[in-house]
């Protein structure tokens, strides 16, 4: 396993370097401080525009990110011919699978940091806008005109952040699920075509839920089952999705929100590995 | 010594534009510890497939092949070898220092003893001065020296170096073929495979040719240098140096001095024989020296007649 | 390459592995069914948004349940974000006076974000307001409605809900039903509580619903909460004001209870009765100015109710009924579609009279249309103003030939005249009327007297000292052939 993590560190450094990596970091970073001119709006719809924004940008930053750095992590290595340098040494293969996939995973996981942490810092600063005074229109007080309060806003703004870090905490399981593909995949098929695979994977995971009930309308036995097996066979990006518990916080939901964050992030983990199994298992049999 | 790679009938076929290609061809083939092997053969001919093949990177169809006592790409097998590609190249990113201590690590080896061989190897290849720079700042030469310093990270019983030599002025050359001696004078054993057939006529104990994927020369250097042809002086008079030149039309007379050259040895009797009889006077003797640009010509090109026409797929895919 | 072994672990292990997110997929499936539920707008029963899914049987909630246009940010996950794009869009056609698509967009963008309570705040409020256009006050209503529905843990909507009922519609046991609830609520941001203003507003809806006792209970608990409040402030002068405006509140409700209740033992010649008000007037005022001396009103308070103390201790009763109040008016078609109301009504300046023009059957038509808002606007006709009266008179004209908000709108399409005949209605209620007002007649119209168009309602009363009273008001109606108007 030491291995693994060398090869990691090495890999995360690698990829850290790219510079499409950097030109995606900045697309996001400016489009986070471009959503703060959304200050026209009351405090309310100001939270809600800018987190539905934000979640979705991160959300879709963070998968190109993770992506395009995955679907070149073990291509790169045999096109460069330093996976001889490599493989030459006292590395097993399934040693080197991981530690690119690990790599990966560290180098989504850096740039998830980097764009959770700016909006961290948005949020907690939106959260001093106070969102409805006490006072109100008896005393024709707008909540902007009051001194800041700044216990509440310290109690909002904490709650914020706990609510983006619940966020960012899916989608980095998310960012592994994706990584895990199209790592695998890379073993099979070239950078464009892994890219398209892993990304069309990607959003039929999102809304497949949705084409299963469709799809089994259709009378036939055989499309039923056809459509339960690949339906269990392919991840559930979907469950992943709970952006509105976290945009929404107010509205009750019957579900431990921190238990089923645990457990879509085991669940991503998990298929992860079974992923990483797959392509540990084929990348035993490859020559390079 | 014992033997420190060890191939029998190593066979590996390729899929190359819809035909099957033979890139190494039954190769039966043994290195002993303790020498420099040198492993020729024009591009295409399987070098590089080869040693791929041994150090566990592609897998052979038929045949096998064992390093160190091991089979071929076994883990252990790995900790005691090491190996340098033809034009290496590394994360750009790391500097010669850090490169190495990466390596190192993938060896285990402890850090205080990292620190110094990593220190000790940055010397003796001469880039102390670069330790700092990014592996990017490097010249060719400087990468082919990290190179090498890599590849004595773990201080191995076995070197496979493919063209070490390459993009190296003639200074360098000299140090890099020093070095190899070095190794040899340790005990190490070098599987060396290069185009650098100077290099390796001063440096390899043995050699072996491969053409086509097929073994076509094997043995000592100083062995298959020593030619097996003569040539012969005598004074003669015109009478026998015509009888002479009907067997020999390379025949030079000059001032009634026959000189004849590459006289096979089992011919020479023949030669000898005619020139008493034409009452000459026998000069000299001599056997004629090759160069090993001559031994390997000779094999690759009676390699190429032998199979007679021209192979398209004459390059074997370097994968 | 691995061993045979080796190998074999590793597939056994991949196995597991899939196994293993085979029954954690089982698991999520049903819980995170709950976040894809929470994020779809709940529907009125029996209620579905478009004709198309009626018969829709697809078997999954969300794509049996959403409309069209919502389908694709419901199944890619980006409902909220779609909704609050929609609605900065909506914003800007707001700011440019852009009223014709704003009513379709609101409802798509609560269609597909239900949870956008500022969308059902500002929407409600441009239906019930903005558009001048009386038939969508019941819009605004009804999207409030629909808004509380899905957001039923938050203070807001209930709020609004509550407001526009006492603004507009002037139901004001609906305004308190709403009111009562938003003050059991929190906020959006966490607070167990909702901002004081709510419990402000339902002590002015319970005033203006006649229930009197209620109201003065809940001024109480507001000066409770204003105290509490500004405790947690205590530097900021505003909270101060407000402590004060609830305790002033308290004490007017209290004083004006006795007050009002006083006159009206007076004209039953319960003058003992009527002197304990009085007396609890001194103690109020007395109490009152312990908070702020020195203050003016409450000085003047207390003079006089020292002064009607001393009246009655002497035994002056004032056992005069006060006048009959009478209403007349004339209906007048000026122009076509302009109809001219004018009348007399001996009540005292400031007083207003609502003016209403509307379908003969115009409840009962709403009331069998509720859902069908569009047949409603194509079909029904309402227009209303309070108009102040002056000098015993007043007078209005329905303009029923132009847009009242000046949008540039069609004027058939606000005031369809497709009844047979309409009804004007003309009509004086003290609930409605300024405090000053009411001090003549209750709040209920306890000493209204008519006997001409009196009105009394036993199912809307007011509770005053723990008894009931009817609502009493002045109402009369001419009934209008269409041919009359247009």
């Amino acid at each position: 396993m030491r291995n693994t993590w060398i090869i990691a560190r090495t890999t995360l450094g690698d990829a850290l370097r790219k510079r499409v990596l950097l030109v995606f970091m900045m697309v996001a970073v400016v489009t986070l401080l471009l959503a703060m001119m959304l200050t026209y709006l009351t405090a309310r719809e100001q939270r809600t525009a800018f987190l539905a924004l934000e979640l979705v940008i991160i959300l879709i930053f963070g998968t190109l990110i993770a992506v395009t750095t995955a679907i070149f992590l073990i291509p790169d290595e045999i096109e460069r011919r330093t996976i001889y340098s490599l493989l030459s040494k006292p590395v097993q293969r399934w040693e080197f699978f991981l530690g690119k996939f690990l790599g990966g995973v560290l180098t989504a996981g850096v740039c998830l940091a980097l764009m959770t942490l700016v909006l961290i810092v948005v949020v907690f600063l939106m959260a001093m806008r106070q969102p409805e005074s006490a006072l109100g229109p008896m005393l024709q007080t707008s909540a902007e005109q009051e001194p800041l309060n700044v216990a509440k806003w310290f109690q909002r703004g904490g709650q914020d952040v706990a609510l983006v870090l619940r966020g960012a905490y899916v989608i980095f399981f998310q960012l592994v699920l994706v990584t895990a593909v199209a790592t695998t995949l890379s073993l099979f098929v070239s950078p464009t075509v892994n890219f398209s695979l892993t990304m069309f994977l990607f959003i039929v995971g999102q809304v497949q839920f949705v084409l299963k009930a469709a799809l089994e309308r259709n009378e036939l036995p055989l499309t039923k089952v056809v459509v339960g097996v690949l339906y269990y066979l392919t991840p559930h990006f979907h469950d992943f999705n709970i952006m509105g518990s976290i945009i929404h916080s107010e509205v009750r939901i019957p579900v431990n929100h921190w238990l089923f964050a645990g457990e879509v992030s085991l669940y991503g983990l998990m298929y992860a590995l079974f992923v990483a199994m797959l392509g540990i298992l084929v990348f035993d049999r490859k020559e390079v | 010594m014992g033997v420190a790679v060890r191939m029998e009938g190593l066979t590996k076929r390729f899929e190359q534009r819809g035909a099957e290609v033979t890139a190494v061809d039954h190769l039966t083939l043994e290195v002993q510890e303790g020498e420099i092997f040198g492993f020729l053969g024009p591009n295409g001919a399987g070098k590089t497939t080869t040693i791929k093949i041994l150090l566990g990177l592609i897998f052979p169809n038929e045949g096998s092949a064992e390093v160190l006592g091991r089979p071929a790409g076994d883990l252990e097998m790995r900790r005691q070898i090491s190996y340098l590609p033809e034009s290496p190249y590394f994360y750009d990113y790391l500097t010669g220092a850090e490169l190495l201590d990466f390596y190192g690590r993938l060896f285990h080896i402890p850090e205080k003893e990292r620190k110094e061989r990593v220190d000790h190897l940055l010397e003796l290849v001469g880039l102390a001065g670069d330790r700092a720079k990014q592996l990017k700042q490097y010249s060719k030469g400087m990468l082919q020296r990290i190179g090498i310093a890599q590849a004595l990270i773990n201080d191995p019983k076995l070197l496979f170096l493919d063209e070490p030599t390459s993009g190296l002025d003639p200074v360098a050359h000299i140090e890099i073929r020093r070095l190899i001696e070095n190794l040899r004078d340790q005990g190490k054993t070098v599987f060396l495979s290069s185009h650098q057939l100077s290099d390796v006529e001063l440096v390899c104990d043995r050699i072996a040719i491969l053409n086509y994927g097929r073994l076509v020369r094997t043995g000592k250097v100083s062995e298959l240098v020593t030619g097996r042809d003569v040539e012969v002086r005598a004074r003669v008079s015109d009478t026998t140096a015509e009888r002479l030149r009907q067997r020999f039309p390379n025949l030079r007379l000059h001032d009634g001095i026959a000189v004849v050259n590459e006289v096979p040895a089992d011919s020479v009797n023949d030669v000898v024989d005619i020139i008493r009889a034409g009452q000459g006077e026998l000069l000299s003797v001599v056997p004629q020296r090759q160069t090993l640009e001559d031994v390997f010509v000779e094999a690759v090109g009676m390699t190429r007649r032998a199979i007679g026409t021209f192979n398209p797929l004459s390059e074997a895919p370097q994968k | 390459m691995m061993s045979p072994e080796g190998r074999r672990k590793a597939i056994l292990l991949a196995v597991a592995l899939l196994a293993g997110c085979w029954l954690l997929a089982r698991d999520l499936e049903p819980k995170h069914a709950h976040y894809v539920q929470a994020q779809m707008p709940r529907r009125e029963p029996g209620q579905r948004f478009d004709p198309l899914l009626q018969h829709s049987r697809v078997g999954n909630v969300l794509l049996d349940e959403t409309p069209f246009h919502a389908i694709v940010p419901a199944v890619l996950g980006v409902r909220e974000l779609v909704a609050s794009l929609l609605w900065i869009q909506a914003d800007s056609l707001f700011h440019r006076g852009e009223y014709g698509p704003i009513m379709d967009l609101i409802y798509r963008i609560v269609a597909i974000d239900p949870h956008q309570i500022d969308v059902y705040a500002t929407g409600a409020w441009h239906l019930a307001y903005n558009f001048m256009d009386k038939r969508m006050i019941l819009d605004g209503i009804r999207f409030l409605e629909d808004g509380i529905r899905n957001n039923p843990d938050v203070y807001d909507l209930y709020f609004e809900l509550g407001y526009t009922h006492q603004d507009k519609t002037k139901d004001f046991l609906a305004a308190i039903d709403a009111l009562s609830q938003a003050v059991t609520k929190g906020t959006s941001t966490g607070d167990p509580q909702p901002p004081a203003f709510v419990f402000m507003q339902l002590a002015h809806a319970l005033e203006r619903a006649g229930h009197v006792d209620e109201a003065a209970e809940q001024w109480r608990r507001n000066v409770e909460v204003a105290v509490e409040l500004e405790k947690q402030h205590p530097d900021d002068f505003k909270y101060d004001q407000l402590v004060y405006a609830a305790r002033h509140n308290y004490y007017l409700t209290l004083r004006r209870r006795n007050e009002r209740r006083a006159a009206e033992l007076e004209l039953e010649g319960n003058g003992a009765e009527a002197l304990k008000r009085w007396e609890d007037n001194i103690r109020l005022a007395q109490e009152m100015l312990g908070h702020y001396p020195g203050h003016d009103q409450l000085e003047q308070d207390l003079k006089r109710a020292q002064t009607e103390v001393a009246r009655l201790r002497a035994g002056k009763i004032n056992r005069t009924p006060p006048p009959e109040t009478r209403l007349e008016f004339t209906v007048r078609r000026k122009a076509p579609r302009e109809i001219e109301v004018a009348g007399t009504i001996n009540v005292p300046l400031y007083s207003r009279v609502r003016v209403i023009l509307r379908d003969k059957d115009y409840e009962r038509l709403v009331q069998e249309n509720l859902a069908n808002a569009k047949w409603r606007h194509a079909h029904l006709t309402y227009e209303f103003e309070n108009v102040q009266v002056r000098d015993g008179k007043f007078s209005y004209t329905f303009r029923l030939n132009r847009d009242p908000a000046d949008m540039g709108r069609d004027f058939n399409t606000i005031y369809p005249l497709k009844s047979e005949e309409y009804e004007i209605t003309v009509q004086f209620d003290p609930r409605l009327q300024a405090l000053f007002i009411q001090d003549r007649y209750g709040w209920n119209g306890e000493r209204l007297y008519a006997t001409d168009g009196l009105k009394e309602d036993h199912t809307l009363f007011g509770i005053v000292e723990g008894r009931r009273v009817p609502r009493r008001y002045l109402e009369k109606r001419v009934i209008l052939r269409r041919e009359e108007i247009e």
